[in-house]
C-alpha cells in the first residue's frame, strides 16, 4: 500500500477523518491524558522504593511515547506477516517460556506476575494477551470449516485458551485469565463456533472457578466485599470504599486536576489499577464521560475495522484486539465503581505499567494495519 | 453506530489479496458472516456496558451520599488548633517571673517503629537520654500508640535529631518518631513567688494564683486552621481552607519586687527551720499605694514541680493564707483601738491609765496582763502591750465608735485584692455584740482578720490615716508592648486624721521596737514602728482558747518618719516559743534591714559608730 493511494482515499472522504486517523487521534489523546493524570498522582504518595518521586511518571511518559511509536510502526507492517507459521510458533514458544519462567520469580503481594531484570520488569501475561490473539486468528481461520463442530472445532481452540489461562492462573492472577478466556470466546464465536457449545463446558468450568475462588482467602473476601464493602471498611472493603470516596468527591466537575486527596495514601494502586478513581475525583463526572467517550469512539472504530477486514484472519485478529481492550476498560472501570469484584486489570492507555502499554500499542498498530487493508462494506 | 462513521471503502482495497491462503471472495464473505455478527454484538455489548458504567458513575458522583461524604471529611480534614501564646508575668522592675516556652517534644508511636534497637540508640544519643531507661519505656509497648520520650527538648538537641532523621537513608529507620510543638509555662526565677503566681492546667487555663485571677488577660486567643491531610496524617498543602491566626495574650506587670520577695521567702524559711510551725506567712507592702511587694507562705509551692505533689499536698500548698486565711489578730489590733480613742479626742498619747496590777474585772470575767502593771501612759500601754490598759481605752471609745472604726479599716470585708479566694474575715455586726465584746475586741479577740486586711489597716497608720486597696498588678501590656490598662492606686477612705497617727501613735509604735515587746526587730540606722501579736488560737468549735497553740505575729513599717515598707509576718503554731516579739519580730527586722537596703532607703538615724 502506497502513500499516494492513502492520500487519494483521504481526499475522497473529506467529510470525516478516516477510521485510521480517528484511532490514531483517540489513542494519542488517551495516552496524553494518561500522562497528565499519572503526573497528577505523583503529588500523592509515590510508589515505595523510588528515590525520585517523579521517576515513575518519567518512565510512564517514555512508555506512552514508545507505545505510540510502536503503534505507528506496527500499522506499517502487513499483519499477515505476524500470521505466518514461523512468527506465530516463535511468539507462542516465547510466550509459553516466559509464562513458565515468571513462576520462578518471587511473588509481589502474593502474585508472581513480574519478571525482574535489574531495573526493568516485565509482565508476560500482557504479552500472552496479544500472542494468543495472534495465534488463534490464524488457527481459527485455518479451521473455519470445522468450527461448527464440537470435538474437532470447538475443543482444540478452547483447549488452547484454557491452557494459557491456566498458566496465567498459576501466577495467582484471576483477572487476566478471565479476560483471556472472554477474548478467546469472542474470537471463537466470530470464527463460527456455536454458542451452545460453550454451555457444554459449563459443568466442567463451574467447579473449577468455585475451587479457585474459594482456595484463596483474599478472593473470597473480595467477593464478599463486592456484595457489601461496608462490612469491613478498614480491612477487605478498604480499597473499594476509598475508590468510592474518590469518585463521590469528584461530583460533576471534580476537585480540579491535581487537587484530589485520595491519592495521598488513602487509595491503594492509585496510579495503576485504580487510576480511574483519581480521574473521577479530580475531573468529575464530565472527566469520566470524556474518558469513556474516547474509549467508545475507539471501540466503535475497532468494530468497524472488524467489519471491513479484508479476510477472516484479519477480522478475527481485529475482533480479538478490540474485545481485549474493550473488556479491559469495562472491567477496570467496573471494579473501580464497585460494579465488579476487585481484580488486577489495568485501564488501557492510562494506567501505569510498561508491558501493558507496549503490547497495547502493538495491538492497536495491528488493528490500524487491518483498517488500512480493509475495504468491504459491511452493509453489503 | 457503525453506519454513523463514513466508510473509507477505497482504502487499501487491493491489499486484502495479500492473504496467502485466501479463498474466493464469495467464500470469504460467507465465512466472515459470524465475525460480522459477533462484532456487532460486541459493539452492542460495549455500548450497553458503557451506558451502565456511566449510569453508575452518575449515581456515584452526582447523587448525595452522606456515608461517603462523612468518611471523606473525617479522613481528609483536620482542624488544627493554633494555641495563642499566654502572656508573661513581670515583677515591678520588669524582671521576668513567668513566661511561655515554645519548643518541641518528642514522642514515639511504637506501632510504627521498624527497628526499635536502632531508635533507642539514636534517640539516646541525640537527646542525651539513658539508653536503658529508654529501652524500658519502649519495649513491649507495641500496643500503645503514644509514648513521650522527652518534653520540651532544647533547640540544639532537636536540631541534631531532625538532621539525623532527614539525612538517614530512606528515612524509614526513624519511622515512629514524632516531634510536636508544645508550649509550657517557664519560671526563670525558679519557685520564687510560686504560690502567688499559681499555675495553669493542661487545658492552658489558669487554675490558681495570679494565673487564675488574671486568666482572661493572660490567655491568648487560640486560632485554628483546617488542613487537609494524607493517610499518614501529614499536611497536604492546598489552599482554600479556613483558618484564623492565634492572638497572643497580654502580659502582667506586678507590684511584686522579686528581690524583696526573695528576702521574705528566705526569712520565712529560716523561721520555719527554727520553730517548726504548722505554717508561716508574710507580706510586704508599700503603705502609700497598697502595692504588694512580697507575699509568701510556708510550706512553699513550686509551680514547676506541681506534678510531684499529692492531691492533698497540692491543695495545702496552693492555699495562700495571706488572703484566704483569717484568725484572731491579738495585740496587733491594739493600735487601731488607741488610734480610735486619739481620733475621737477621748484620750491623748500621754493620758494615764491604771492597769490594775494586771487584772481587770469585767462582770464575771477577768482580764489579765502578762505582767502586773500600775499606772501607764497610752504610749506605754502600747509598748508593753497591756491588755488591761487597752481594754480601758476601748471601753472609753465605746462599741458604736469601735465598730465604726474597725469597719472603716476594712475588717469583715474583702479588700478587693486581685487574687482569687479572698476571705472576708469576721467582724460581727453591732447587734451581736455582748457586754464583753468591747474589751475582747480591744485586745484583738472576737474578730478575725486576714493578713492582707491587717497589712492594709496598718498601712493606714503608716501613711497618715488612709486605707488603701491592695494591688498586685500595676499594668497590663499587650504582646507588642503597648499598655492595655493601668491599674490605679486606689485609696479607700481616710480612717484617721493624719496628725493623729503621724504624731504620737507612730512614736509609740517606735517605742514598741525600741524598748517594748518588739525589740528583736531593731534595725541599725532606721526607726521602726511595729506591734507584736501573740494570739491564742480558738479551739475547734469556737469554744474557748487553746493554751498551747498560738499565732505569733509582728507587723512593722519603716522608716517611721517616711514609711517605705510595711511587713507583716505570722508564724502559725510555733514550737519552743510563741511570743510574737520573739518568734516573728526578728525575721521582720531582718526583712526590713535587707529590703530597705535594696530599695535604696537611706538610714534615718545615726548608726552607732564604734
Amino acid at each position: 500500500m502506497s502513500a499516494s493511494t492513502d492520500l487519494a482515499a483521504r481526499s475522497g472522504a473529506l467529510e470525516c477523518p478516516s477510521t485510521e486517523a480517528t484511532v490514531r487521534l483517540v489513542v494519542f489523546v488517551l495516552l496524553a491524558f494518561g500522562c497528565v493524570v499519572v503526573y497528577s498522582t505523583a503529588t500523592g504518595l509515590p510508589p515505595v522504593g523510588g528515590a525520585d518521586p517523579l521517576g515513575y511518571v518519567k518512565k510512564h511518559v517514555i512508555f506512552a511515547l514508545a507505545s505510540f511509536v510502536l503503534m505507528l510502526a506496527f500499522s506499517l507492517v502487513d499483519y499477515h506477516q505476524f500470521l505466518t507459521d514461523r512468527v506465530r510458533w516463535v511468539t507462542a514458544g516465547v510466550t509459553l517460556a516466559l509464562l513458565g519462567i515468571v513462576l520462578l520469580f518471587p511473588p509481589i503481594n502474593g502474585a508472581r506476575r513480574w519478571i525482574h531484570l535489574g531495573a526493568l520488569s516485565f509482565q508476560p501475561s500482557e504479552l500472552a494477551k496479544l500472542t494468543v490473539v495472534l495465534f488463534l486468528a490464524r488457527f481459527l481461520s485455518d479451521r473455519r470449516e470445522r468450527m461448527g463442530r464440537f470435538v474437532d472445532g470447538f475443543l482444540p481452540a478452547a483447549a488452547i485458551g484454557c491452557g494459557v489461562a491456566a498458566l496465567i492462573l498459576l501466577e495467582r492472577d484471576l483477572g487476566t485469565p478471565l479476560l483471556l478466556l472472554s477474548v478467546v470466546s469472542v474470537m471463537m464465536l466470530a470464527a463460527g463456533v456455536r454458542l451452545w457449545h460453550f454451555l457444554l463446558l459449563l459443568p466442567a468450568a463451574a467447579p473449577t472457578v468455585y475451587v479457585f475462588v474459594t482456595s484463596a482467602r483474599f478472593r473470597l473476601d473480595r467477593l464478599k466485599i463486592f456484595v457489601d464493602p461496608w462490612v469491613d471498611p478498614q480491612g477487605a472493603g478498604y480499597q473499594v470504599i476509598q475508590s468510592l470516596v474518590a469518585i463521590h468527591s469528584g461530583g460533576w466537575l471534580g476537585q480540579g486536576l491535581g487537587r484530589g486527596l485520595q491519592k495521598h495514601g488513602y487509595l491503594p494502586a492509585h496510579f495503576t489499577d485504580f487510576i480511574f478513581a483519581v480521574v473521577a475525583e479530580e475531573l468529575g463526572f464530565l472527566g469520566c464521560l470524556l474518558v469513556i467517550g474516547l474509549f467508545g469512539v475507539f471501540l466503535a472504530c475497532g468494530v468497524k475495522v472488524v467489519l471491513r477486514a479484508p479476510d477472516l484472519p484479519g477480522a478475527l485478529l481485529a475482533a480479538g484486539i478490540v474485545a481485549s481492550l474493550g473488556l479491559q476498560a469495562i472491567l477496570n472501570i467496573g471494579v473501580v465503581t464497585c460494579l465488579l469484584p476487585t481484580k488486577g486489570i489495568a485501564l488501557p492507555f492510562v494506567s501505569v505499567g510498561g508491558s501493558s502499554m507496549l503490547f497495547t500499542g502493538a495491538g492497536v498498530g495491528l488493528l490500524l494495519n487491518i483498517a488500512r487493508q480493509g475495504a468491504g462494506d459491511p452493509s453489503k | 453506530m457503525v453506519s454513523g462513521i463514513p466508510s473509507c471503502r477505497n482504502a487499501g482495497r487491493e491489499a486484502h489479496r495479500l492473504g496467502a491462503d485466501m479463498d474466493s471472495e464469495t467464500e470469504s464473505s460467507k465465512s466472515l458472516e459470524p465475525a460480522h455478527f459477533w462484532a456487532r454484538a460486541l459493539l452492542t455489548g460495549f455500548a450497553g456496558s458503557f451506558l451502565l458504567l456511566l449510569g453508575r458513575l452518575f449515581y456515584l458522583q452526582c447523587w448525595p451520599d452522606e456515608r461517603l461524604e462523612r468518611l471523606a471529611a473525617r479522613q481528609h480534614h483536620q482542624r488544627v488548633e493554633l494555641p495563642g501564646r499566654r502572656g508573661n508575668i513581670f515583677d515591678r522592675r520588669g524582671r521576668l517571673l513567668v513566661t511561655t516556652l515554645e519548643g518541641y517534644s518528642v514522642y514515639v508511636d511504637p506501632a510504627e517503629v521498624e527497628s526499635l534497637s536502632f531508635l533507642i540508640e539514636e534517640l539516646g544519643d541525640c537527646l542525651d537520654l539513658d539508653v536503658g531507661r529508654l529501652r524500658e519505656k519502649l519495649e513491649g509497648r507495641s500496643g500503645a500508640r503514644f509514648v513521650w520520650i522527652r518534653r520540651m527538648v532544647s533547640e540544639k538537641e532537636i536540631r541534631r535529631l531532625w538532621d539525623r532523621m532527614t539525612e538517614s537513608p530512606g528515612s524509614e529507620s526513624f519511622r515512629g518518631v514524632h516531634l510536636t510543638p508544645e508550649m509550657r509555662r517557664g519560671y526563670p526565677m525558679g519557685n520564687l513567688a510560686g504560690q502567688l503566681l499559681g499555675f495553669i492546667g493542661t487545658d492552658g487555663r489558669g487554675l490558681e494564683g495570679i494565673e487564675a485571677h488574671w486568666d482572661n488577660e493572660l490567655q491568648g486567643q487560640d486560632g485554628y486552621q483546617v488542613v487537609q491531610r494524607d493517610v499518614r496524617g501529614r499536611r497536604v498543602l492546598l489552599p482554600g481552607l479556613s483558618s484564623m491566626a492565634p492572638a497572643p495574650g497580654h502580659s502582667l506587670h506586678l507590684t511584686l519586687d522579686a528581690t524583696v520577695q526573695q528576702i521574705v521567702e528566705e526569712q520565712l524559711a529560716k523561721a520555719v527551720a527554727e520553730y517548726h510551725p504548722k505554717g508561716a506567712w508574710a507580706l510586704a507592702t508599700d503603705p502609700w499605694t497598697g502595692d504588694v511587694l512580697a507575699m509568701a507562705s510556708e510550706p512553699a509551692f513550686d509551680p514547676a514541680r506541681r506534678g510531684e505533689y499529692s492531691e492533698a499536698e497540692l491543695k495545702r500548698r496552693c492555699r495562700n493564707p495571706v488572703v484566704a486565711d483569717f484568725f484572731e489578730p491579738g495585740s496587733t489590733l491594739k493600735p487601731f483601738i488607741i488610734a480610735a480613742g486619739l481620733s475621737d479626742g477621748l484620750i491623748d498619747i500621754g493620758s494615764v491609765f491604771h492597769c490594775g496590777n494586771g487584772v481587770l474585772h469585767l462582770g464575771r470575767r477577768v482580764l489579765h496582763d502578762h505582767h502586773p502593771y500600775g499606772r501607764l501612759t497610752v504610749a506605754e500601754i502600747l509598748e508593753k502591750s497591756s491588755n488591761v490598759g487597752t481594754a480601758q481605752i476601748g471601753l472609753r471609745v465605746g462599741s458604736d465608735r469601735m465598730h465604726a472604726y474597725l469597719a472603716h479599716l476594712g475588717f469583715g470585708q474583702r479588700t478587693g485584692i486581685d487574687f482569687p479566694g479572698e476571705a472576708e474575715g469576721i467582724l460581727r455586726p453591732l447587734s451581736q455584740w455582748t457586754d464583753y465584746s468591747v474589751p475582747s475586741l480591744s485586745i484583738g479577740q472576737e474578730i478575725s482578720v486576714t493578713p492582707v486586711q491587717m497589712a492594709m489597716a496598718f498601712g493606714a497608720i503608716a501613711n497618715g490615716g488612709v486605707l488603701m486597696r491592695p494591688r498586685l498588678v500595676r499594668r497590663i501590656v499587650d504582646a507588642g508592648g503597648r499598655v492595655v490598662r493601668e491599674l490605679p492606686v486606689r485609696p479607700v477612705r481616710q480612717v484617721y486624721p493624719a496628725q493623729v497617727v503621724r504624731g504620737g501613735l507612730t512614736s509609740a509604735l517606735c517605742g514598741v521596737v525600741e524598748e517594748g515587746t518588739g525589740t528583736a526587730s531593731h534595725v541599725e540606722g532606721y526607726r521602726i514602728a511595729g506591734k507584736t501579736g501573740t494570739s491564742q488560737k480558738l479551739l475547734a468549735g469556737g469554744r474557748g482558747y487553746s493554751h498551747s497553740e498560738h499565732l505569733a505575729s509582728f507587723v512593722a513599717f519603716a522608716p517611721a518618719e517616711q514609711p517605705r515598707l510595711l511587713v507583716y509576718l505570722g508564724v502559725d503554731e510555733p514550737r519552743g516559743a510563741y511570743y510574737g516579739g520573739q518568734v516573728a519580730a526578728p525575721y521582720v527586722g531582718e526583712i526590713l534591714r535587707q529590703a530597705l537596703t535594696t530599695l535604696h532607703v537611706p538610714p534615718t538615724t545615726e548608726v552607732a559608730t564604734r
